[in-house]
């Protein structure tokens, strides 16, 4: 067992999760590889961002076990799985909305340098985290947006502070909540383009309700319905597959 | 950006202000002037933990007056306690309390956290108030030694205005460097969004932990002080009515803006004198101002002026 979860940089066994009695996932058996790019879908209310709260350490699973880089990280803390490695982006936008998109990025920076506790020596004057911060937003398309006040960015540029905020700490296994959501489809494709672009050589998870978005991205998928994983693998296997087409993709168009 | 200019002047002309207020004011106002120092860092304290942390600290009077009662207690019983020493004792034993309360209320935020300082304030103030023996309760502590600082006698009133201002000037700096480091910049993310400073590996608890250490620090330094400064001590540094002060001169002042504190202080202190001379309602009038304040100007004076440019 140890041999396979080696090579699986996350694991989940047997994950369950109940809200005062309200069950949201049973027994949630997924393992991602490493490199593996990794989109997760179903229906709303299936348990998707449940799933992304519980590996990320928000929730703690009501039960099973969840395995990073071949680790027990059940119940670990947002922060110390970042620190590992870990990073995420949200659903709903969540960004250091009062500080300068310079600011937001920054923070991200000085986190993955280490430097969290040091209260003596200017931050202005550290020049290598500010050359590190401005080729993150130039990766992003925010330079030129750097000293506004990220509340004030348009949603576009809001959510691509998101996934670089996600990015920043420069994580070995990022996931996405529903990047695009929300986006128009031309800001849709500025996205898919930039996921491309941050995620390489890195491990993917994307939770994604754009079909075209998923098929574009993941090299495996899995689904998610009513609160249980009712397929995973490449993406022509779920395409073909019949309780997929049943239960969520319906028809297929074209 | 164009104000750099005037700012040079402007600092001068205060530095040299400051050092010639023993010549030009009379006695009682220099003292007043020292009062408002003196507070002034402990306002300060208090927008820290608001501003940098987003702390809302309702029971702020507990590290000032664990900073007073426990230098003045050096003070009385250990033969030859310096000025410095109690000053740092003062200073070391309101951060510890910073610290270990903080244990209990990093995980609070918000009305919780508010209402947790409260309760600690209240519950340190009861020890105070009926620890007779050792606090003289009611009666307070008075005649305690006021050793002189490397030779300069602390009993003159000019010397003791010149070191407060050096010192206590320290101690405002050391609170304004604070905010352009790194840790005070994760306080700032925390106050800006705790999920996501969590979320890119920022301990939120541990830095919580030690802003209010930091803070409880500062706030014992300055009750250190008030306690020499007064020469004697009572429940009232210790009390409710010092927790609900400093937060009336940080909010008076702005407690948005550096110097808000500051200016807060030298308002509330002088009005309490100004106004406690015409009528014993002062208080009175003095919550009335800070209701228009609140209602009309929530960024508190400098918020005003900052506006009006």
């Amino acid at each position: 067992m140890a041999e396979t979860a080696h090579r699986n940089i996350l694991e989940l066994k047997e994950v369950y999760k109940d809200f005062d009695g309200l069950e949201v996932l049973f027994g949630i058996n997924l393992a991602i590889q490493e490199g593996e790019r990794h989109a997760i879908i179903g229906p709303n209310g299936a348990g998707k961002s449940t799933l992304f709260n519980l590996i990320t350490g928000k929730y703690l699973p009501s039960r099973g076990k969840i395995f990073f880089k071949g680790q027990d990280v059940t119940g670990t803390s947002p922060f110390k799985l970042n620190r590992s490695g870990m990073a995420r982006s949200f659903q709903i936008t969540n960004i250091f909305k009062t500080m300068t998109v310079f600011q937001n990025v920054r923070n991200a920076v000085l986190s993955r340098n280490k430097i969290r506790y040091n209260m003596f020596s200017r931050l202005s004057g550290m020049e290598d985290i500010n050359s590190q911060t401005e080729r993150m937003l130039e990766q992003i398309g925010l330079l030129d947006r750097k000293e506004t006040t990220a509340g004030e960015l348009s949603y576009g540029q809001q959510r691509a502070l998101e996934i670089g905020l996600t990015i920043a700490t420069d994580p070995e296994l990022i996931l996405l909540d529903e990047p695009t959501a929300g986006m128009s489809s031309e800001e849709t494709r500025e996205a898919v383009k930039l996921i491309a672009r941050v995620s390489e050589g890195k491990t993917l998870v994307i939770v994604e309700h754009d079909m075209e978005v998923v098929f574009s991205i993941a090299n495996r998928i899995s689904v998610i319905y009513y609160g249980e994983i009712l397929a995973s693998g490449p993406p022509e296997a779920i395409r073909s597959d019949q309780k997929v087409k049943d239960a969520y993709l319906g028809e297929e168009k074209e | 950006m164009g104000n750099r200019k005037i700012y040079l002047p402007m600092a001068v002309a205060g530095v040299l202000l400051a050092i010639l207020f023993p010549y030009i004011l009379p006695k009682f106002q220099l003292r007043m002037v020292t009062e408002i120092i003196i507070l002034a860092l402990f306002a300060m304290t208090w927008k820290m933990m608001l501003n940098e942390g987003g702390l809302f600290s309702f029971g702020h009077a507990l590290y000032f007056g664990l900073g007073a009662y426990s230098s003045v207690l050096a003070w009385l019983h250990i033969k030859d306690f310096s000025f410095m020493s109690g000053i740092l004792l003062g200073g070391l034993v309101a951060g510890l309390m910073g610290f270990i309360l903080g244990a209990f209320l990093v995980r609070l935020s918000g009305t919780y956290f508010a209402l947790l300082t409260l309760a600690f304030n209240q519950l340190i103030w009861a020890i105070v108030w009926k620890w007779r023996d050792v606090t003289g309760g009611d009666d307070g502590l008075g005649k305690f030694p006021k050793p002189d600082l490397l030779g300069i006698s602390m009993k003159d009133p000019a010397n003791f205005y010149y070191v407060s201002l050096v010192i206590i000037g320290i101690c405002l700096f050391i609170c304004w460097y604070f905010t352009r480091t790194p840790l005070g910049n994760v306080c700032a993310s925390i106050k800006s969004n705790e999920e996501r400073a969590k979320f890119i590996g920022f301990n939120v608890n541990a830095s919580k932990l030690i802003l209010l250490t930091v803070a409880g620090f500062f706030s014992g330094i300055s009750g250190a002080f008030y306690a020499q400064f007064q020469e004697f001590i009572a429940t009232s540094t210790i009390d409710l009515g010092m927790s609900t002060n400093v937060l009336f001169m940080a909010y008076i002042g702005g407690s948005g803006y550096f110097w808000g504190p500051i200016v807060g202080s030298g308002v509330f202190t002088y009005l309490s004198e100004y106004l406690s001379s015409f009528t014993d309602r002062w208080e009175f009038i003095f919550g009335l101002i800070f209701i228009v304040i609140v209602l009309f100007a929530p960024q508190g004076l400098l918020g005003i002026i900052k506006k009006k440019k």
